[in-house]
């Protein structure tokens, strides 16, 4: 079209004057030079009729489609690592912003003045170490980073050239030292350095979701004030305790003792940064028994109507296996456990074999480190070679040293009817709790439950006895290791329980480093005297809180449903009840 | 003719200038608007954050049961205590009080109040921002001030935006913009006083 318009210019310039002599071959380029512009007006109008016919659409006709109002999109202010709340949404670990303090030195004008000032309002810092920081060539100096907003508000106010905040996220653990074993903390710079805020490290790094876990801090709390008070009275160095839901795995409390304030980590001593429930390993004693009998009696091996002589120590090497209350007779393995009888539990052991002991305590879970998503987990202290010797102790909970957490988890798999599931610190969202494994069948899982309850009614765990929720347990105590032996004074006293016995929900492990009795306890400081107490405290708090009715124990159903018959005499007069 | 169509086409051209002026500038204030209501979004949001973490740790249970012991009479429930439906109890309600009201020596509520708030305790003021009162306002007084002092230079009508603390706690634009406010706000500060 350009090129039409081109070749036609000259001759309209030239027109008025060559009219007359216009003819042929020049009338004719004229004639195409006029069409040529026709066709680029007629082109043009067309370009301009379209912009106006789409105008006039967008403007009038299509005004409901395109026209409609858009919300421009809001601000939010992102945080740089996501919360960690308990199972209820309450706060555990959370970033609030902070501003931190740096200076650049070189537009301090007076550095002894500005350091003067500036201690009168963080009192911490140390004068000479300011003037110095203020008196380099540096162009960028920390002063103090995370300030409380009343200190940035005072700082603000000195007007000292030089200074200035760098706006940043503090991490903020609101409930303390309740949950610092578990929840652990982060660098200055929001990096995660132990517990879950390690475990969790890239899942809450960017992330504006909280994370949720298991733990309850209303039970966590209850387990951590009755173990701090336990401790207490019987002056022991640590305690430990668990908090575990039978059917899910999940985790909803536990305690290590003495713990730690999050703030004051870096002067806390390695003893209370230590976490006792899932590094610490222990010998547990005879909470061993209730493996040691599920075992036995779910691989056929004896039946809760049999029994063994326990008239006789158990000479082995030069160990000498005795029974801490000796009946000195006959027992049925009802009296076995109820009497936390070493002699009989070994006999048990023995007729079962290291190969099966060992195949049950693996699938229980005691022979490998716990599954719970902690970086601080400890590794079983397994005996190797496995002779027959440590078949016998770890027959009755001595020999192979675990850690409290896992003690839980396999009781839960003992009461629970059976089936194993890895104990969690996550909060399961999902309805049905994870498959898990089959360890022993139903009806050994059921005499368990009975077995347990009855060690509450009549045997060493009376004191355990929370009234209304037919609490079943069995007391440990083992003499720690010290040099080539084990310490006479030197005690782990533990309580495991689970509640209520007719259909268990939770499994509660309590356990006292070192307890001394006294006199409201005979001196005695064993598991059935020092922690029992603490587990029936901790059932009597934390029934209400999780809304479960108290259970008449004398009702027909429960009698039946945790019932064993103790002697054959009992057996012969009392209608049999099949376990 | 030609002058009217002339007149007309100007007449449109000058109303259509004067139209897209309008919308311009309403653009832009609303564009303004819009992004000081981003601020306070975000401003509210930070606020909402430190007051979560406030509530939670005013909510610790250790916490709330001291301030049960301290202030009520209540006391955790026996599992005896716990039947199906309190309507077959013809018992009253306990009362809340930690002592049997006394109208010769009434509870002090404010006191009780400044306990269950945790007004005195360190360890919530490290979290808390400070309390929004009028003398921590030093440059809410700044436009009688800045008018009573000369030597302020001309720009600190626009640059002492900051109005109140918790805007001023949130305007970290680094060391320059630190500097002018810090250059403004020191002479305020003595005028003020």
């Amino acid at each position: 079209m350009t090129v039409g318009t081109e070749m036609a210019r000259p001759d309209l310039r030239a027109a008025p004057a060559r009219r007359v002599r216009l003819s042929g071959q020049a009338a004719e380029a004229l004639d195409m030079g006029r069409v040529r512009l026709a066709i680029t007006g007629v082109v043009f109008a067309l370009a301009f009729v379209a912009v106006g016919a789409r105008l006039f659409d967008l403007s009038v006709i299509a005004v409901g489609d395109q026209g409609r109002p858009m919300a421009a999109p809001a601000a939010y202010a992102p945080v740089a690592r996501a919360d960690i709340t308990d199972r209820n949404g309450v706060l555990l670990a959370t970033s609030v912003p902070t501003a931190s303090l740096f200076a650049d030195p070189a537009l301090v004008i007076d550095a002894d003045e500005a350091a003067r000032r500036l201690t009168a309002i963080l009192p911490e810092l140390d004068p000479d170490w300011l003037r110095g920081q203020l008196d380099t060539d540096r162009r960028f100096v920390w002063i103090k980073r995370g300030l409380t907003p009343t200190e940035q508000y005072e700082i603000n106010r000195l007007g000292i050239p030089g200074l200035a905040f760098q706006s940043e996220e503090r991490r903020v653990y609101p409930t303390g030292a309740l949950s610092s074993h578990i929840v652990g903390y982060t660098d200055v710079d929001g990096a995660g350095l132990t517990g879950m805020e390690l475990t969790l490290d890239g899942q809450l790094r960017g992330a504006q979701e909280p994370v949720a876990l298991s733990l309850d801090v209303r039970l966590q709390e209850v387990l951590r004030e009755e173990i701090a008070a336990a401790m207490d009275e019987f002056q022991a160095i640590g305690g430990a305790g668990v908090i575990l839901d039978v059917d899910s795995g999940e985790l909803l409390a536990m305690v290590s003792l003495p713990d730690f304030n999050p703030y004051d980590r870096a002067d806390a001593p390695e003893e209370e940064r230590f976490n006792r429930s899932t590094l610490g390993l222990y010998e547990m004693g005879s909470t061993f028994k209730i493996f040691t009998t599920a075992m036995a009696l779910d691989a056929g091996v004896t039946s809760v109507t049999s029994g063994y002589d326990a008239t006789h120590p158990i000479r082995v090497g030069r160990f000498t296996i005795n029974d801490f209350h000796p009946e000195s007779r006959w027992l049925t393995v009802p009296e076995i456990f109820m009497y936390s009888s070493n002699i009989g539990s070994v006999h048990m052991a023995l007729d079962l074999g290291t190969a099966g002991q060992q195949d049950y305590l693996r699938r229980l879970g005691l022979l490998d480190p716990s599954p719970v998503e902690m970086p601080e987990v400890g590794r079983p202290l397994v005996p190797d070679p496995w002779r027959e010797v440590n078949t016998m102790t770890i027959a009755f909970g001595h020999g192979l040293a675990v850690s409290p957490v896992q003690l839980a988890g396999a009781v839960a798999a003992t009461v629970n009817g059976g089936i194993m599931r890895p104990t969690t610190l996550l909060h399961r969202t999902e309805a049905t709790p994870p498959a898990g494994e089959r360890v022993i069948s139903e009806a050994t899982s059921d005499t368990v439950r009975r077995l347990l309850r009855l060690v509450v009614q009549n045997g060493t765990g009376r004191n355990a006895d929370a009234e209304g929720y037919l609490v079943g347990g069995k007391t440990g105590t083992a003499e720690k290791v010290s040099g080539n032996g084990y310490a006479r004074s030197a005690l782990v006293s533990s309580f495991v329980a689970a509640f209520p016995m007719n259909d268990p929900r939770y499994v509660i492990f309590v356990m006292l480093d070192e307890p001394r009795g006294n006199e409201r306890t005979f001196g005695y400081a064993t598991g059935g005297w020092v922690a029992a107490p603490v587990v029936r405290h901790v059932v009597e708090r934390i029934g209400p809180m999780v809304g479960l009715m108290p259970i008449d124990a004398d009702a027909p159903d429960i009698q039946e449903a945790l019932y064993v018959a103790v002697t054959p005499e009992e057996r012969r007069v009392t209608p049999a009840v099949s376990p | 003719m030609i002058r009217l169509g002339v007149l007309m086409w100007v007449w449109l051209i000058a109303g259509a200038a004067g139209v897209l002026f309008h919308v311009s500038y309403d653009v832009t204030s609303l564009e303004d608007d819009l992004s000081a209501l981003n601020r306070d979004i975000v401003r509210e949001q930070e606020a909402i954050r430190v007051l979560r973490a406030e509530w939670s740790y005013l909510n610790q249970p250790e916490r709330l049961r001291n301030l049960a012991e301290e202030l009520t009479n209540l006391v955790p429930i026996a599992p005896a205590q716990v039947i199906e439906s309190a309507t077959v109890l013809p018992m009253p309600l306990p009362t809340l009080a930690a002592v049997p009201a006394d109208p010769a020596n009434p509870v002090d509520m404010e006191l009780v109040l400044a306990r269950i708030v945790g007004a005195e305790d360190p360890a919530l003021q490290a979290i808390v921002l400070p309390p929004r009162t009028p003398e921590r306002r030093p440059l809410a007084a700044a436009p009688g001030a800045a008018a009573a002092a000369p030597s302020t230079t001309a720009a600190t009508p626009d640059e002492s935006v900051p109005t109140s603390e918790s805007e001023e706690s949130l305007d970290r634009g680094g060391l320059a913009s630190l500097l002018t406010d810090l250059g403004i706000e020191a002479p305020t500060e003595e005028v003020a006083q």
